[in-house]
């Protein structure tokens, strides 16, 4: 009983969203006699994929107080520079590793403008943001269009599209990777803990001689990577790179992260509350689809449906507190 | 130091200084919808080679960015460079009111494509987009009832959100193409792809999962179509047998080469698109030309057509469609080739 007690006051905020979430998947279990299939599931599940692979890391550095707006471009970038690179003859394996290492320059960038030199990360990563977008058009251009699809080695799309053990989509077992190697970061190691100790102070922390600068870059150049494989993922499973996809990733990825109770100011969060809220998000749209509500009413439900979560997750943690 | 700065500022003012008329030569302004996408970017290589070949006139490109704040603050920046007429493709009717009033103000001939003043004061050039929709939705249905005769039509639509030309252009259209074979056709969802291929994959992924019967899609862009044959690929559908659909045939719009490559792949279930460039260009400069030289009225409704050719897998030719890449888009690849290398 004491344990549930004290569950219930330290996990209030998880709770209440499992509890959302839950009551979705019921609401619309009962709703659409599509929805509870394993096939919709996977839907959902690789709809999120992307978002989840991303704030996985991301989550970890809003918890230093820290976060990165350039997300999105990075991700079309990846997708353009690995579809032009796989279309001019570079090996797809060796392709795939020189867009990371350049996603990771990317992060790079964001660790030095906004670690090093002190610039504020919303300015520091729009600019980046702007940057590698404009460079995925560039690419597009030189390749001739506005994006690559034709021309690219037939294997291309085998990346994406690939099924571990014949069953389980590559993109679901990667974002269920990157959710087990942060939650691992998160409880067990140092540099969860450190992460933690940067965000609620991080004067306090560098007085402690604890490497803030290290930490945040560390944090950024893995955002940027796991922006850059979303990037070839979601290119080789579409067959096509756009550079204009991935417009507004970065407030997906804000949102699930906020809707998870990981706070603005840094210092509280976790991975598994960023993906209950990346779930919540998921399931909602994918529910509202499958009634068919037109895409007005859509918009208008998933405000709705955030600013409800928020407002219960809100209540019933202070209700916890106090 | 500053004497760098103040080089490299006088540098940049003078490479980005506006281009005048007075200097005798003519030039024309044009606004594209937008210039990340294939379809605008040939329509504005087009209009640009043929302002110089035909009349000896520089074109200045200013991009309006999908958005109706963009496109107006181009046309202001072109009625501040005082170029001698306006070519305007902007995202709603109300917006185009405002830049054809604004124009006129200036005293610069506008001419406006797709997206009329609501007022309808000036020419406008106008792709007869509703033709070629409607054609392809009788093609849709026809070729479907003839595999499946006892499978009634059930047509699923991706649009851009709330755009009114497209519904009456593109997606109305097609629809009524397809009733006009199946009276009893079915319009089961009409969805937001958001012109993309990403979210139109995953919202068709969810309309299947909802009607897995859904038998005709159709997205008002190529993107869109895209995104929805990947869809269904990856629920194993997408597929037909020598032009044969067995799963469900998808429509788009636009007919670039992205979209060719699959439509003349018999074993590929997207297999319809139409599109312009060539004519619409020609018929922009032609028009503001004619207003510049007094021809034809500045502030009168004048609607000039074009046809938006359909290119589809059963009534055209992969030499009909490599003409009209090669044309349209600049194409200077072998289609034939391209299908053939699909899987």
């Amino acid at each position: 009983m004491d344990r549930i007690q004290h569950l219930l006051r330290t996990e209030t905020q998880k709770l209440v969203l499992l509890g959302t979430l839950l009551m979705i998947i019921v609401g619309l279990s009962f709703a659409s006699s599509t929805f509870l299939t394993v096939t919709n599931f996977t839907n959902v599940f690789l709809k999120v994929a992307v978002i989840v692979i991303i704030a996985s890391a991301a989550n970890m550095l809003m918890i230093t107080g820290h976060f990165d707006m350039s997300v999105g471009s990075v991700l079309a970038l990846s997708g353009i520079l690995h579809a032009y690179m796989c279309k001019h003859g570079v090996p797809i394996e060796l392709s795939i590793l020189i867009t990371c290492v350049v996603a990771m320059c990317w992060g790079a960038v964001n660790a030095l403008t906004v670690a090093v030199l002190g610039i504020n990360p919303v300015i520091a990563t729009v600019g980046v943001l702007f940057i590698a977008r404009g460079f995925a058009f560039l690419i597009a251009r030189w390749d001739g269009g506005a994006n690559i699809m034709t021309g690219l080695p037939m294997e291309f799309v085998d990346f994406g599209r690939e099924l571990v053990f014949g069953i389980f989509p590559l993109a679901i077992v990667l974002m269920v990777l990157s959710l087990l190697v942060f939650i691992f970061v998160e409880k067990k190691t140092a540099l969860g803990r450190l992460s933690y100790a940067v965000g609620t102070n991080i004067k306090a922390a560098k007085l402690s001689g604890i490497n803030t600068v290290g930490i945040i870059g560390f944090l950024y150049m893995m955002v940027a990577l796991f922006a850059g494989l979303s990037g070839v993922l979601q290119t080789s499973r579409v067959g096509l790179a756009s550079p204009s996809v991935g417009n507004g990733l970065e407030f997906d990825v804000i949102v699930a992260i906020i809707l998870g109770g990981t706070s603005m100011m840094g210092g509280v969060g976790s991975t598994v509350g960023m993906l209950l809220g990346a779930l919540v998000v998921g399931f909602s749209s994918n529910g509202l689809n499958l009634l068919g509500i037109p895409f007005y009413y859509q918009s208008i439900a998933y405000g709705v449906i955030l600013i409800g979560s928020l407002m219960l997750n809100h209540r019933f943690t202070n209700m916890g507190r106090g | 130091m500053k004497k760098t700065l103040l080089a490299m500022a006088a540098a940049v003012t003078l490479s980005t200084a506006p281009v005048s008329a007075a200097d005798g030569e003519i030039v024309l302004g044009k606004v594209p919808f937008t210039l990340e996408h294939a379809y605008h970017q040939s329509v504005v290589r087009y209009f640009e080679g043929y302002a110089k070949k035909e009349y000896g006139a520089k074109t200045i490109v200013v991009d309006g960015q999908s958005s109706s704040e963009s496109a107006l603050s181009a046309v202001e920046n072109l009625i501040a460079q005082k170029v001698d007429g306006i070519a305007l493709h902007s995202p709603d009717i109300a917006m185009s009111e405002t830049a054809v009033t604004m124009a006129k103000k200036a005293g610069i001939p506008i001419v406006t494509t797709l997206m009329f003043p609501m007022s309808k004061s000036t020419p406008h050039v106008q792709p007869r987009e509703d033709i070629s929709s409607f054609r392809m939705g009788e093609v849709a249905a026809t070729q479907w009832l003839k595999a499946h005769p006892d499978k009634k039509p059930r047509v699923a639509i991706l649009n851009f959100g709330g755009f009114e030309q497209i519904a009456s252009l593109r997606t109305d259209p097609f629809f009524r193409g397809v009733q006009s074979v199946s009276a009893d056709a079915e319009l089961v969802t009409v969805q937001n792809g958001g012109g993309s291929t990403i979210t139109s994959m995953d919202v068709t992924l969810d309309i299947l999962q909802a009607n897995p019967d859904v038998n005709i899609i159709f997205g008002a862009n190529d993107d869109m179509a895209l995104g929805a044959l990947a869809a269904t690929e990856q629920l194993g559908r997408g597929r037909m047998d020598n032009g044969v659909p067995l799963t469900e045939i998808i429509a788009g719009v636009d007919a670039g080469e992205n979209a060719m490559v699959k439509i003349f792949n018999p074993n590929c279930s997207f297999k319809l698109s139409h599109g312009q460039v060539r004519d619409n260009g020609i018929a922009e400069v032609d028009t503001l030309m004619g207003m510049i030289k007094g021809d034809i009225p500045t502030d009168e409704w004048f609607q000039v057509d074009t046809e938006s050719p359909t290119f589809d897998y059963w009534n055209n030719s992969i030499r009909e469609a490599q003409a009209f890449l090669e044309v349209n888009f600049n194409f200077d690849k072998d289609l034939k080739a391209m299908v053939a290398k699909q899987r």
